[in-house]
């Protein structure tokens, strides 16, 4: 401890060294050492801690105005002697490299003295809020060199014409307009005001008047195809001259420029032209539209586009100017050509009268819009919504489209199926499928197809019983197992039937003249069974009522009723010690059965014999006179049958095949001729419509047991619009009629407000 | 052998630098301690005659020199560390020195 030291404040001598002459001599030393530094001499003779202490001691001495001030006027007489004159006198071609030159040699000499001037910047300058030595040095820079009468434009100019050459496919320095620009940014010491006002307002204006022209030329010479590749070439074109050498600011600003110019401005006219989008889906030019989407989905722009008016579902020829991007504006017009190209399809009367045509057309142009979505469109969820909307613009236009898809369904599940792979077949009816959400009415399908199923399946004419089965399926994942309970239960009938049968013969043996194969049908399930009914022949009378005895004996409480519309028979017939097998229906086994007793009767005479209904009897009577089965004789040449017409049987009959299937002739008016009226739903439809819009009327009153009347019409719509889109009109039809029938009340005090009655 | 040799003196010369005080002392330091001063740094990175790795300070003695050669070891040995560093003793009599040579080393 007696070692250590006593503790002294030593009195600052150091200090009182530097007086007037000391302080002169120092900043004559430091003044020369900066001189050299700017002079570019070799400074490995010098010592930096010479210098600095120099500095520092200045600084500790309250001299530090005096040496920022003389640093300033050295920094300022070596630019103004030297550098701009060496800048301002190069020539135009060289002034950007000697302007760069002498720009690195300042940034470096700058470093050197600011480093040894690191203690003014730390105790003088940031205490006053003044620039640095280094940010200081820049701006001497600025005002003295950039500045410069005849630097700053011609700088300018020189970038500005270097850009124009490198975009006209010239090969240029890149790296000397980043360092000029680089430098043009620090010398903004912290604010870009310089960068903008030498280069980049400038170069904004110069690249807009550039681009416009050279698209709009080019637009002009050119194929669409042929735009959009020189448009992605420029853009990516743009993009790496941002990357090589512009700010990122720049960056965006350019790039706004660019898409406007390039893409936002042409946008209609791309669309539009004679090669341009719309002639692309026409022509299935899938990358060229996919080039489309892609630069069009770039622009975040506006443009202006003419939009038609549209007044409940109509054209009406005028348009409204809104302002939307150019990906928008694909879109529209996308959706406007595939409504156009549908209702085309729809109001075509050639392919009105074959709706298999009618269907592979819709099906084709559905899947075509797919491809075009899915590729092109990368799937964008936008398009694919207004595909669906166009879709269901003209598809919804008539009741046709259901019906049709259920024509097609039915040509393809009677004969088409035949002859495909089950591959193939999943195919179609997806595709069948996909078509059939378009609809809304959907009920409207559902009656067509079950009528047409109900043909199929009771004259066993459907192909393949897999396909149906898959479609059912199909349609229940669609709209749920209600949609297709009635359906379904149509082939349970079929199989409990071919059960109840075997069961049938099993009982009753099979040792008679007339064999019976009873469907058994659950009235519920299949649409219109009973309407026309005949007399069974005295032969076959007995057989049905035994099955009949036996089916109720077996079944209690139950009623049977033979729908003899339905169903086939197979009747043999002798002709010229020739046997032949018929398969016909019900009504012609029946008239048939007649011809047993003699051989010419007349139609009246059949009539009342068979009690058939005029229309059908005709029907079938024709059926068995046609060219192609000539069963029986019809007295009189043409179309029409008159009461006293007389039929004889062909007794000369002939036909290559021993059994042979008598096909029954349509009726003209069989076929859409319901659907035709009353705006394409049929009466049956109607009908279901009103019980289920009153089901459902009763089940949101009960939920809610009070509701104002627009809510309740809201309410009923939402619920049923999975079927079809009941008009507000109706149910408030309905609700009246509900009303009528007490289930519920008008509400004493509102009378926009209904009340359920338990 | 001699190359080898030669060259490990010009790793250690690059590894290390010398400070020389104002008495004369001469202090070989590691180069990453002796950068903890800005000053220093700014030397030896610059284009003066320091940039060799040899620095004089004819304004800081001896001993104050070597208590701040002392701080920059300490300073490097405890940055990083996830535990808080021990204080730095200083003796009273040098503080004020200590102050002045921070101030002028930046560090």
């Amino acid at each position: 401890m007696a070692t250590r030291r006593k503790f002294v404040i030593k009195s600052f001598s150091a200090m009182n060294r530097y007086d007037g002459s000391q302080i002169q001599e120092t900043w004559v030393n430091l003044r020369t050492a900066i001189e050299s530094i700017l002079g570019g001499l070799d400074c490995g003779k010098m010592s930096f801690e010479q210098l600095f202490r120099f500095a520092y001691n200045l600084v500790l001495h309250k001299h530090g105005r005096m040496l920022y001030d003389g640093v300033q006027k050295l920094i300022r007489a070596h630019l103004e002697s030297t550098v701009a004159p060496a800048v301002a006198g190069a020539p135009a071609e060289h002034v950007l490299a000697m302007l760069r030159d002498q720009w690195t040699q300042h940034v470096s000499k700058t470093k050197m003295i600011s480093d040894l001037l690191t203690h003014l910047d730390r105790s003088f300058v940031t205490p006053h809020s003044m620039l640095r030595v280094r940010d200081m040095s820049l701006v001497e820079f600025r005002n003295s060199v950039l500045n410069h009468a005849d630097v700053s434009e011609r700088v300018s100019t020189q970038l500005l014409e270097t850009v124009a050459a490198s975009r006209n496919g010239e090969e240029t320095d890149r790296s000397l307009i980043r360092g000029t620009l680089s430098m043009l940014v620090q010398l903004g010491v912290g604010s870009m005001s310089v960068y903008e006002s030498v280069f980049e307002e400038r170069f904004l204006a110069e690249s807009e008047s550039f681009l416009k022209t050279e698209s709009a030329d080019f637009l002009a010479a050119n194929t669409c195809s042929d735009y959009l590749r020189k448009a992605e070439a420029r853009i990516v074109e743009e993009r790496t001259r941002v990357w090589e050498y512009l700010t990122d600011l720049t960056g965006q600003r350019l790039r706004a420029v660019v898409e406007r110019c390039l893409i936002a401005e042409h946008t209609n006219t791309l669309v539009d032209m004679r090669s341009g989008a719309i002639a692309m889906m026409d022509e299935g030019k899938l990358e060229e539209l996919a080039t489309m989407y892609r630069l069009f989905s770039m622009v975040r722009a506006t443009v202006t586009f003419d939009m038609p008016v549209r007044v409940a579902g109509r054209e009406t020829g005028a348009t409204v100017t809104r302002s939307c991007t150019p990906l928008t504006v694909l879109r529209e017009r996308f959706q406007r050509h595939i409504e156009s190209r549908g209702v085309t399809l729809v109001s075509d009367t050639e392919e009105a009268k074959n709706p298999v045509k009618f269907v592979e057309t819709l099906l084709d142009m559905r899947s075509k819009f797919a491809v075009i979505v899915e590729t092109c469109f990368f799937g964008d969820k936008e398009f694919l919504r207004a595909m669906k909307e166009a879709f269901e613009f003209f598809v919804n236009m008539d009741g046709r489209c259901a019906q049709f898809l259920c024509l097609f369904l039915d040509a393809e599940f009677r004969q088409g199926f035949k002859t495909k792979a089950p591959e193939e077949i999943d195919e179609t009816l997806s595709a069948v499928v996909t078509a059939f959400r378009f609809i809304k009415d959907k009920d409207v399908f559902e009656s067509h197809y079950k009528l047409l199923l109900q043909r199929r399946l009771l004259s066993n004419r459907s192909v393949s019983d897999d396909a149906e089965r898959t479609m059912i399926i199909k349609l229940k994942a669609e709209c749920g197992p209600q949609f297709t309970s009635k359906l379904e239960g149509m082939f349970a009938d079929l199989t409990s039937s071919r059960k109840q049968m075997l069961e049938f013969r099993k009982d009753t043996g099979s040792s008679r003249s007339v064999a019976v194969d009873a469907t058994i049908l659950t009235t519920v399930h299949w649409p219109s069974l009973s309407e026309e009914a005949c007399r069974l022949p005295a032969s076959v009378q007995p057989v049905a009522d035994t099955f009949r005895d036996w089916y109720l004996a077996k079944h209690t409480g139950r009623r049977l009723e033979w729908a003899t519309s339905q169903g086939t028979a197979e009747v043999s017939m002798l002709c010229a010690a020739r046997r032949y097998e018929l398969v016909v229906s019900t009504f012609q086994m029946c008239l048939l059965e007649l011809f047993n007793a003699a051989e010419t009767l007349t139609f009246e005479r059949i009539r009342t014999d068979t009690g058939i209904s005029v229309p059908e009897l005709k029907r079938h009577l024709i059926s068995l006179c046609t060219p192609a089965a000539r069963v029986l004789i019809k007295g009189k040449k043409g179309k029409t049958i008159t009461d006293d017409e007389e039929f004889t049987v062909n007794l000369k009959f002939k036909s290559a095949k021993i059994r042979n299937r008598i096909k029954l002739v349509t009726l003209r008016s069989a076929l859409g001729a319901g659907a035709a009226e009353s705006g394409g739903v049929p009466e049956q439809v109607v009908m279901a419509r009103k019980n289920q819009m009153d089901a459902a009327i009763v089940r949101i009153m009960k939920a809610r047991k009070t509701l104002m009347h627009a809510e309740l019409v809201n309410e009923t719509i939402r619920i049923l619009c999975h079927r079809f889109t009941p008009k507000p009109a109706d149910v408030k039809a309905r609700v009246e009629h509900l009303i009528d029938r007490d289930y519920i009340a008008r509400s004493a005090d509102d009378r926009r407000r209904y009340d359920y009655v338990a | 052998m001699a190359q080898a040799a030669a060259a490990e003196r010009a790793d250690l010369s690059a590894a290390y630098v010398k400070l020389i005080s104002a008495e004369g002392h001469v202090f070989h330091v590691e180069r990453k301690c002796a950068v903890v001063a800005g000053t220093i740094r700014a030397m030896l990175a610059g284009e003066f005659r320091e940039a060799s790795g040899e620095i004089r300070f004819p304004e800081i003695s001896t001993p104050i020199l070597e208590r701040v050669i002392r701080y920059f070891h300490h300073k490097v040995k405890w940055s990083n560390s996830t535990s808080p560093p021990p204080e730095f003793p200083i003796e009273p009599e040098f503080a004020l020195d200590l102050l002045m040579a921070a101030n002028y080393l930046d560090c």
